[in-house]
């Protein structure tokens, strides 16, 4: 007998959760309403939960806006924006959805969810529901409790940790550089010398050629050699002309083909070629004469030829200047400066 | 300007004993359109006594241009069409039995002249290949159990059709390695072909004449070899050679594992003579750098050996030669 009425009581309460999963309150032809999705869920799920308004155009209904959750035993996990509609029938509903969850079993009632209206506040319905536990099977062993999965270390997490070691390293080796250097007795920074423009090398490298005498000495072949090693380099640090692999005349040929227009010093440069290959492959011997012609013609070709770059001069412009005016520029030279 | 005296004369010398080098251009361009570099070539390899090979695709005058050459100069000649059944007795010589003597006479093969064209050589297996080996080398054939001596000058002059063609037998390393130069000749421009067009159309088809003699050639030879090559040229001329056989200690090592083998002393040799050669056509009694570059791609290309690497990246020869001499300082 007592499991009947249990039986029956049960089939009571499911019929009222069902009757009260949708909840209407009406005043003066305005409605409110509170709707869930399902009024039984399992525990730790997500459920929703619908507040409605109805509402003629002209009056104004204020929905609650709700904290982090509805009851001790009710939280709200995320909450939408109001989202109005306009009826044909010249009223507006105003939705507003919930996501609700519940983390202990057991029948809980939704209390009634209160809107504002002007002095008055409308009730909706409250709303019975369950909550379902997990069933657990005792007639099974118990198992050891299962670690939470791991998610794979992602970029982010790795990042900081790398660049910190990666940072750690560099200043190691910073370290070490610097102590290393101070016990050499040698500059931290290094300061590099700016690159030395073509003609100079050469007209040092002929310097040197001149002092070194060696046609004097009978080494007319090696004299030759120095010479148009000499210019071979100047024209390939002036030019960018390939000329330590090319043939007199193929460096005569890409001189021709390049922007080279001097004629006088092409002719110069073509005399110094050719008796220096005659020196240096048919046993041609020069006179004294033509030794000092070739090296006057090497002088006077990288002296023709030389890049001259000509250094801006800033025009100073000698104004009057107020004193408001004197800041002014002192600022902006200043910020020029930085 | 006071030259020393043995390179005046030697100057001098050239500047006579080369005039005929002219007539010689003259005459081939009244038959040969174009194609000056084959022309220079073939005119390297008879004042070097080098023999020649030339490579190119069927109808580009290979076989004219060398025939040419042969009217030109009044020596005995030989034409040798290679053919997959060609014997090597075919070649050389044999010995029959002469029933009326009662003893075995040689029989000498058409090699015994002074311009052998060897027409399509490589449509002959090795073996008949082979045969030309001591005869190039030797200057001598060797019948039975006698030897005899070729007649001088004795020039080789082979055509051979690209290896892709069908029914061609790739030279062996050793045979092709006794040819001082291989000229690659190409298609003739637009121009040049108009020209050929027009000659060939017309009713008579224009005849070298016999302007040199036997010993014209033999003289000039010597005159050759009397060119001066300088010690930088030399060294220049190793440094090209060792590095298509080291090539990483010349800062190529793009090409360590493409080259099975580099060029061969020959290489060397024959790189220094046909320098000398090209000078003297150019009238001049000393060898300049621009000689050896003139000549270096007819000289090494068919003595580097290719791995299979570099058949897979598509690199030539040719490409491994331009490379060098765009790497190697010029003197």
């Amino acid at each position: 007998m007592v499991r009947i009425f249990n039986t029956y009581k049960l089939y009571f309460i499911h019929l009222v959760i069902l009757s009260s999963s949708f909840s209407v309150v009406m005043a003066q032809d305005v409605i409110v309403k509170a709707k869930m999705d399902t009024t039984e869920f399992l525990i730790g799920d997500q459920v929703g939960l619908e507040l409605e308004v109805k509402q003629p155009i002209k009056e104004f209904v204020a929905i609650p806006i709700f904290k982090e959750e509805l009851t001790k035993q009710i939280e709200i996990l995320e909450q939408s924006e109001n989202d109005t509609t306009l009826l044909e029938s010249g009223h507006f509903i105003i939705k507003k959805r919930l996501l609700i969850t519940a983390f202990d079993s057991g029948y809980y009632v939704l209390p009634p969810i209160p809107f504002l209206y002007y002095s008055d506040t409308l009730r909706s319905e409250p709303i019975l529901f369950k909550v379902n536990t997990i069933q657990v099977d005792t007639t099974q062993a118990i198992k050891d409790i299962k670690m939470p999965y791991e998610a794979p270390l992602s970029f982010a997490e790795v990042f900081p940790w790398a660049g910190g070691g990666l940072g750690l390293v560099i200043l190691v080796l910073v370290i070490i550089y610097i102590i290393r250097k101070i016990r050499r007795n040698e500059p931290i920074i290094k300061r590099f010398k700016p690159r030395e423009p073509a003609h100079i090398i050469a007209l040092r490298d002929l310097s040197k050629l001149k002092t070194d005498k060696l046609w004097q000495q009978g080494r007319i072949k090696d004299y030759y050699t120095v010479l148009t090693d000499t210019l071979r380099m100047y024209l390939w640090n002036r030019y960018a002309i390939r000329t330590l692999e090319r043939t007199s005349e193929e460096i005569l040929e890409s001189l021709k083909i390049s922007e080279f227009k001097d004629e006088d010093a092409f002719n110069i440069l073509k005399d110094i070629f050719y008796t220096s290959d005659l020196v240096k492959f048919a046993k041609f011997t020069p006179l004294f004469d033509e030794h000092e012609k070739c090296m006057s013609g090497a002088y006077e070709f990288v002296d023709k030829t030389k890049l001259i770059i000509e250094e801006k001069k800033e025009e100073t412009e000698e104004i009057e200047l107020s004193d408001d005016d004197k800041g002014d520029k002192v600022e902006i030279l200043e910020k020029q400066n930085n | 300007m006071n030259e020393t005296v043995d390179i005046k004369e030697l100057n001098d010398r050239i500047e006579k004993e080369s005039s005929f080098v002219d007539m010689i251009k003259m005459e081939m361009g009244k038959v040969i359109v174009g194609q000056k570099h084959l022309v220079d070539s073939l005119l390297i390899g008879l004042l070097s006594d080098g023999h020649i090979l030339l490579e190119g695709v069927p109808g580009l005058a290979k076989t004219l241009a060398i025939s040419t050459l042969s009217n030109i100069v009044d020596a005995d000649f030989s034409r040798i069409q290679f053919t997959p059944d060609l014997l090597p007795a075919d070649l050389i010589g044999t010995m029959i039995y002469s029933q009326k003597k009662e003893e075995f006479q040689v029989k000498k093969g058409p090699i015994f002249t002074n311009f052998v064209l060897a027409d399509e050589i490589n449509r002959s297996p090795a073996k008949v290949q082979s045969a030309l080996l001591e005869a190039m080398q030797e200057r001598q054939v060797t019948i039975g159990k006698e030897t005899y001596q070729l007649p001088k000058p004795f020039l080789v002059m082979a055509t051979q059709n690209p290896i892709e063609q069908e029914g061609t037998y790739p030279l062996p390393e050793a045979q092709v390695d006794r040819f001082m130069l291989k000229v690659v000749v190409d298609y003739p421009k637009m121009e040049e072909e108009k020209l050929i067009v027009r000659e060939n159309i017309a009713k008579e088809f224009p005849k070298a004449n016999t302007i040199l003699k036997k010993q014209n050639i033999i003289d000039a030879r010597n005159v050759v070899k009397d060119v001066y090559i300088d010690e930088k040229i030399e060294r220049y001329i190793l440094d090209i050679v060792f590095a298509t056989r080291f090539p990483e200690k010349y800062g190529l090592e793009k090409f360590s594992g493409m080259i099975n083998f580099g060029g061969s002393p020959r290489a060397s040799i024959n790189l220094a003579l046909a320098s000398k050669a090209y000078a003297f056509i150019k009238r001049r009694g000393y060898v300049i750098p621009e000689d050896v570059r003139a000549i270096c791609h007819d000289v090494l290309r068919h003595r580097i050996g290719l791995s299979y690497e570099a058949e897979a990246e598509n690199v030539t020869s040719e490409d491994i030669i331009t490379e060098i001499l765009n790497t190697i300082e010029v003197p």
